[in-house]
């Protein structure tokens, strides 16, 4: 059989399978906001586990990846620095988050906020924020996914077929089975992921080199050392400062558990204890990144010279002489990882938009039905949105999202005194996030005026704290009533 | 001082440990190539062993969770 068919085959196989694990808890949840939005807070830590582990991993993960490993080496490694440190407050936020929105009803992030502070403003922005922020973020797996499609198939699919194909097969699954679709979607692509990543990451070291140490090794001798010191590369290619390496491994630590699409994912677990379980096993997921960044290494001294760093691991899969069937599954294994987070981004885009924003806006309040048949309209909308800029416009998206993560940072300060913070105001609470955007905001754009050669979004950080706690102290306190619902959310309810 | 209070004091602890090891200044000094831990550079292995460590600290934390579900409070 012809290479391409057979590649063809093992990919609509892959989607096909996709397409039933995500619609068929439709037949469970309820047709409600709830059931939509949360899976009627009935996830367990299996499926939770899998919905953690695979959204955060997108087809940045799997093409970036092996990208930086090649191009900047030890640079790479920070990848596993920060994900071992941002899932920590998630073991102590979750939970009262779960809590709370088991009590009363909250489904976002953003409406937990503005219950604590007070404020429909806040709910309404953090809403619009998190839209502006995840269109990007989905346009990227969209055009991760068209784009491995393309280079497999020889051009037979053009990019546009491709995202076009993958993301309505997401749409669908999203649109009859929300969240459930995404979580169950999710643990078959997750599984698809780690066993791709672990095979590719361990077989190609041996076959090129005869074993990870001879790589290593071999990449020593051709002088590379520098790109195995830690922090590695700078993407022009000088090495890393300790600065930059670490102001950046703080800044996505922090900002890690506060993505709107991540964070809401502890209101649909079914228990405390599920959700912990699954926050616990998470490194498990995270080795996967292992074998991710030795296949970014075996390219370095086979395949020199590659400009495009994000394509190396396609590159690479196309000039070994590798059975079909391999690269039929490489491929579903880099639509698995692009379609698992953007499936994800997609529900919570459509989900925050209408819930935190839109609902807030209109005179009357939505009913039940009414907003689940909003959030559906506009996960179409959404979705086509991100298409349009996946396939016509060709801005750099990878740094508009790279931008993003000192400005997600921003949430973590409030979310942190929303719970364990008494004294915190609604003031200062809107001082320090506003505060601590516009700061961050100054810094990425004009980078030069910053006094030390740190990720912008460690200033944003410091102006955030500063303000949130000089502003909350400068107020009035907060209805106490009010605050205590939150601070004590710790307590086992009875 | 229960047990609850004592095992996330020592949680913290460890917490900051494994944030000074992976980031600066501790992993400056274990962030050369050489030598090879198990065919991987150091740089590499000395951060998977404390992803290994962190899974093994929070696996801790949540046994003893729930081996005492009476807390009276939680942090």
């Amino acid at each position: 059989m012809e290479t391409t068919t057979v590649i063809l085959i093992v990919v609509s196989v892959y989607l096909l399978i996709s397409l039933m694990t995500g619609i068929i808890p439709y037949l469970r949840i309820s047709k409600s906001v709830t059931g939509f939005v949360v899976g009627d807070r009935n996830m367990n830590a299996f499926i939770m586990y899998f919905v953690i582990g695979a959204s955060i991993f997108s087809a940045f993960a799997f093409l970036g990846g092996p990208g930086w490993a090649y191009s900047r080496g030890a640079a790479a490694f920070y990848l596993i620095g920060y994900g071992i440190l941002g899932i920590v407050p998630m073991y102590f936020l979750g939970p009262r988050t779960w809590r709370l929105g088991k009590r009363y009803g909250y489904v976002t992030q953003a409406e937990l906020l503005a219950d604590r502070f007070d404020s429909r403003f806040l709910s309404i922005i953090l809403g619009f924020l998190s839209v502006i922020v995840l269109i990007p973020y989905l346009t990227l797996q969209m055009k991760g996914a068209g784009y491995v499609l393309d280079v497999i198939s020889e051009g037979m699919i053009p990019e546009w077929v491709g995202a076009g194909v993958t993301y309505i097969i997401v749409l669908i699954y999203v649109l009859y089975s929300g969240v459930m679709g995404v979580g169950w979607s999710n643990a078959f692509q997750g599984m698809i992921m780690m066993v791709l990543a672990w095979v590719l990451g361990l077989y190609l070291p041996n076959a090129l080199y005869g074993g990870v140490g001879n790589m290593f090794s071999e990449i020593m001798s051709a002088g590379h050392e520098a790109m195995l010191t830690a922090p590695g590369l700078t993407a022009a290619g000088d090495p890393w400062s300790w600065w930059g390496y670490g102001s950046a491994v703080f800044v996505s630590a922090v900002g890690f558990s506060v993505w709107p699409h991540f964070f809401m994912r502890s209101f649909a677990a079914r228990s405390e204890r599920s959700l912990r379980l699954s926050i616990v096993m998470y490194p498990t997921f995270m080795m996967f990144l292992i074998p991710i960044l030795l296949i970014g290494f075996a390219a370095i001294i086979y395949f020199p010279g590659v400009e495009q760093a994000d394509s190396i691991l396609p590159y690479v899969l196309m000039r070994l002489e590798l059975p079909a069937i391999v690269i039929g599954l490489f491929c579903a294994g880099t639509l698995a990882a692009s379609m698992s987070s953007g499936d994800a981004i997609l529900h919570s885009a459509a989900s925050v938009g209408i819930r935190d924003s839109i609902s807030k806006l209109v005179r009357n309040p939505l009913t039940d039905r009414q907003e689940h048949i909003l959030m559906r309209i506009s996960v179409v909308l959404i979705g086509f949105i991100a298409y349009l800029f996946a396939v016509v416009l060709d801005v750099s998206l990878v740094a508009l999202l790279l931008g993003s993560y000192g400005g997600v940072a921003q949430i973590f300060p409030i979310v942190f005194a929303a719970f364990y913070w008494k004294r915190a105001t609604k003031a200062g609470a809107l001082a320090g996030l506003f505060g601590g955007l516009a700061v961050n905001m100054i810094f990425l754009i004009f980078p030069e005026m910053a006094p030390f050669p740190m990720h912008e979004g460690v200033y944003g950080l410091a102006a955030n704290v500063i303000l949130l706690v000089s502003v909350s102290l400068l107020t009035k306190p907060d209805a106490p009533e009010r605050v205590k619902k939150f601070t004590d959310s710790g307590r086992i309810p009875e | 001082m229960n047990s609850y209070k004592r095992n996330r004091i020592i949680f913290a602890v460890i917490f900051v440990i494994i944030a000074l090891a992976t980031n600066w200044p501790v992993y400056q000094w274990m962030s050369g190539a050489e030598p090879l831990i198990f065919g991987l550079p150091l740089s590499f292995a000395w951060l998977i062993l404390w992803v290994i460590i962190g899974f093994f600290t929070l696996l801790w934390l949540y046994i003893s969770d729930n081996r005492e579900p009476e807390h009276p409070e939680d942090l």
